[in-house]
């Protein structure tokens, strides 16, 4: 039994008609494992995660799909059970953590608030432990005397770290915990986040957009699309030998500072998911989509031990790993696409 | 590199921007001791024609100011500004229309920066008419190719429509076309492709390029993200607190980062490689406020590198070799890394 299992989880949006902002995603999660969830704006990324501790405003419904922690269907758990399981067996670390904290508390009395609300102890020792948790991410005990807007905004999002950990949690849902950075805080909290990992070995999802610093923190990796997993597997199968042309696209239109390379952008956009398209939800994008590609959808299937991807064309993966790196594959108006895509059934190419 | 008019387009002589912080009317009329966010503080540099300079720096550096005093958003504390020889500050009648058509910005943000009430059409022929041309013909026309060169379909439903019909990269292409649909010398480009998404951010920034290799357009490229930069600039400059640390051909920065500041920054990029193990900056505590700069090498207390003679006095921008700059009386000179040869994992 896994620590964290997710099955086929869906969740809409109200709407006319609903938004299917996450449709039919599934992942296991252990001890001690990192999955990264990589994606852009809108993929759902942000969705699933807030899915998992059920945090979802209104308008959002878990439309089917089970979450099992430990062996419990967390869906099924009414709010007080729901609320044992919240921060001290898995926290989370929201989006922009910096504008998380109250401004109008001093930082001990927010922290010693939220440790007692969770596990009943002496305010002298909620206060011990406060500190403890400054001196893990290198902020001096002395700073919780302070106000938020005191602090530096590398300082907020460690100690918001520094929160999420405070009570041991199994698993730790970061949303993007770097993103309003400058490149220098972002790699110190990067270490710490691997550090204390390594010292308290809880498993965590890590989101964000950029893949540099999913393969960075991240054993597995999912690459998520308009609301799918396109794929899923080790991080160093995925980025190394992608299956699915959304995650070539994406390494193409990456900057690598250390290897520069041409920059081909993906043409297009993400199609809209109220109601989302028939078919592959990329295929209006994919310089290699058939006639197949827009008429049945392409489950996820394995690749190689534990790499999945949702391609009707996984076997032709490495022929479409040398076109995807070159930029005309990626012009709509270029000839590759209907050179490439007829021999594979002889259809003709979408457009 | 591409191929460069040698004489600069634009100037920057000592300029400064230094910000007064108000602590209350009485404390301003008794205290002689005045406090100042010294946000840009003594800047020099000379921006050749046709090149695309990246200005790179983390917040609070100064590079964002720095490029609203280019384009006059903002008036220096001190030093100059030359524009095609003429100081930017002391322009007369004439010559002032010349300059704000010639300079112009384009923003980070393609969300805010766009008329909701305005159509396409609109937007970008508003610079037009605001420079006194009326004939609707001439107005569609040049609006219309200005869209094209920015890579959009200058169809009439895209003309016709709305802001909250596109998406961030075409607005973001819209915005380009109204910063240069008044052919424009200079593109001050604040951040364009760092709220736009990995798969459109390219097609910006080829978008850029192909602008200077069509129009000859010089183009100041403010980023904090050194990756983008690397991609598209001739020449960076890294600036540290309000000054410029490093300035030189872009492949000798990042390949050959001199100063200890600029070595840290790019150490602190994440490796795309899963199988590369990145050696991670070695710095010393937090930027430091703006109001309170270090004396000597304003990087100094960080710098693991540092001695006694880095405090006194400021070290200057010295030359290493070809046009390579740099402010650090300790410069690295080992290769950060090599390219194409990735370093194995241990």
């Amino acid at each position: 039994m896994s620590l964290l299992e997710v099955n086929d989880l869906k969740v809409t949006y109200a709407g006319s008609p609903p938004v299917q902002a996450v449709d039919g995603v599934s992942f296991k999660l252990d001890i001690g494992q990192n999955l990264g969830i990589v994606g852009e704006s809108g993929c759902g990324k942000t969705t699933v995660a807030k899915t998992l501790m059920k945090l979802l405003p209104r308008p959002a419904r878990i439309a089917g799909g089970s979450i099992r922690w430990d062996g419990t269907e967390l869906l099924d758990l009414s709010p007080e059970a729901l609320n044992a399981v919240r921060w001290k067996d898995i926290a989370l670390v929201p989006q922009s953590a910096m504008n998380s904290l109250d401004p109008v508390y001093r930082l001990r009395d927010q922290i010693v608030e939220a440790i007692q609300a969770h596990d009943p102890m002496s305010k002298k020792e909620a206060e011990t432990r406060a500190e403890s948790l400054c001196q893990l991410v290198g902020i001096a005990p002395q700073r919780l005397n302070d106000y938020p807007h005191q602090l530096s905004g590398g300082m907020k999002q460690r100690l918001v770290i520094a929160m999420a950990l405070a009570l041991n949690p199994r698993l730790i849902i970061a949303d993007e915990p770097t993103t309003a950075l400058d490149v220098i805080v972002q790699d110190r909290i990067l270490k710490q986040i691997i550090e204390l990992q390594k010292q308290f070995g809880f498993a965590m999802v890590y989101i964000s957009h950029d893949i540099g610093v999913i393969a960075e923190t991240c054993d597995l990796v999912a690459v998520m699309y308009a609301g799918k997993f396109a794929e899923f597997g080790p991080i160093g199968d995925v980025l190394k030998r992608p299956a699915h042309p959304y995650t070539m696209g994406l390494k193409n239109a990456f900057p690598d500072i250390r290897h520069p390379h041409r920059l081909i952008s993906i043409p297009g956009h993400p199609p809209k998911l109220a109601p989302p398209p028939t078919g592959c939800r990329f295929a209006s994008r994919c310089p290699f989509a058939t006639e197949r590609c827009t008429s049945e959808e392409p489950p996820l299937v394995q690749v190689r031990p534990g790499h999945y991807a949702a391609c009707h064309y996984v076997d032709k993966a490495e022929e479409m790993l040398n076109l995807a790196g070159n930029e005309a594959t990626w012009n709509p108006e270029s000839a590759t696409r209907d050179t490439f895509a007829s021999p594979m059934n002889g259809t003709s190419p979408h457009g | 590199m591409a191929e460069i008019n040698p004489a600069p387009i634009l100037e920057l002589q000592d300029v400064h921007k230094w910000y007064q912080v108000r602590r209350g009317l009485l404390a301003d009329i008794l205290d002689r001791d005045r406090k100042y966010v010294k946000a840009v503080d003594g800047v020099d540099l000379s921006v050749a024609s046709g090149e695309i300079l990246g200005l790179v720096g983390e917040s609070g550096s100064g590079k964002s100011t720095l490029g609203e005093l280019i384009v006059r958003l903002q008036t220096p504390t001190s030093g100059k500004i030359l524009f095609e020889g003429k100081d930017i500050a002391h322009m007369s009648k004439q010559e002032m229309p010349q300059f704000r058509r010639g300079v112009q910005i384009i923003f980070q943000d393609p969300y805010s920066t766009l008329n909701p009430h305005f159509t396409i059409y609109r937007t970008v022929a508003e610079p037009l008419m605001v420079n006194g041309i009326r004939d609707k013909r001439e107005l569609r026309e040049r609006v219309r190719r200005a869209l094209i060169l920015s890579g959009l379909n200058a169809d009439d439903t895209l003309l016709d429509s709305h802001p909250q019909k596109l998406s961030g990269g075409q607005r973001q292409r819209v915005s380009i076309a109204r910063a240069i649909v008044l052919e424009p010398r200079v593109l001050v480009a604040d951040e364009p492709v760092s709220m736009l998404d990995v798969s459109i951010r390219s097609g910006i920034l080829n978008l850029l390029d192909e602008l200077r290799r069509n129009l000859g357009v010089t183009i100041i490229f403010i980023s904090h993200d050194l990756s983008t930069v690397q991609y598209l600039c001739d020449r960076t400059a890294i600036m540290y607190l309000g000054k410029v640390v490093e300035i030189g051909p872009t492949s000798k920065v990042m390949h050959n980062a001199n100063h200890p500041y600029t070595r840290a920054l790019l150490n602190a990029v994440p490796v795309v490689d899963p199988d590369v193990v990145r050696e991670r900056p070695d710095l010393d505590g937090e930027l430091p406020n703006a109001m309170n700069i270090p004396s000597g090498c304003r990087f100094a207390p960080r710098c693991q590198f540092a001695t006694p003679e880095c405090l006194d006095p400021e070290p200057a921008l010295a030359q290493q070799e070809g046009g390579h700059y740099v402010r650090c009386i300790h410069p690295q000179l080992e290769p950060l890394w090599e390219t194409n040869t990735p370093v194995e994992s241990n």
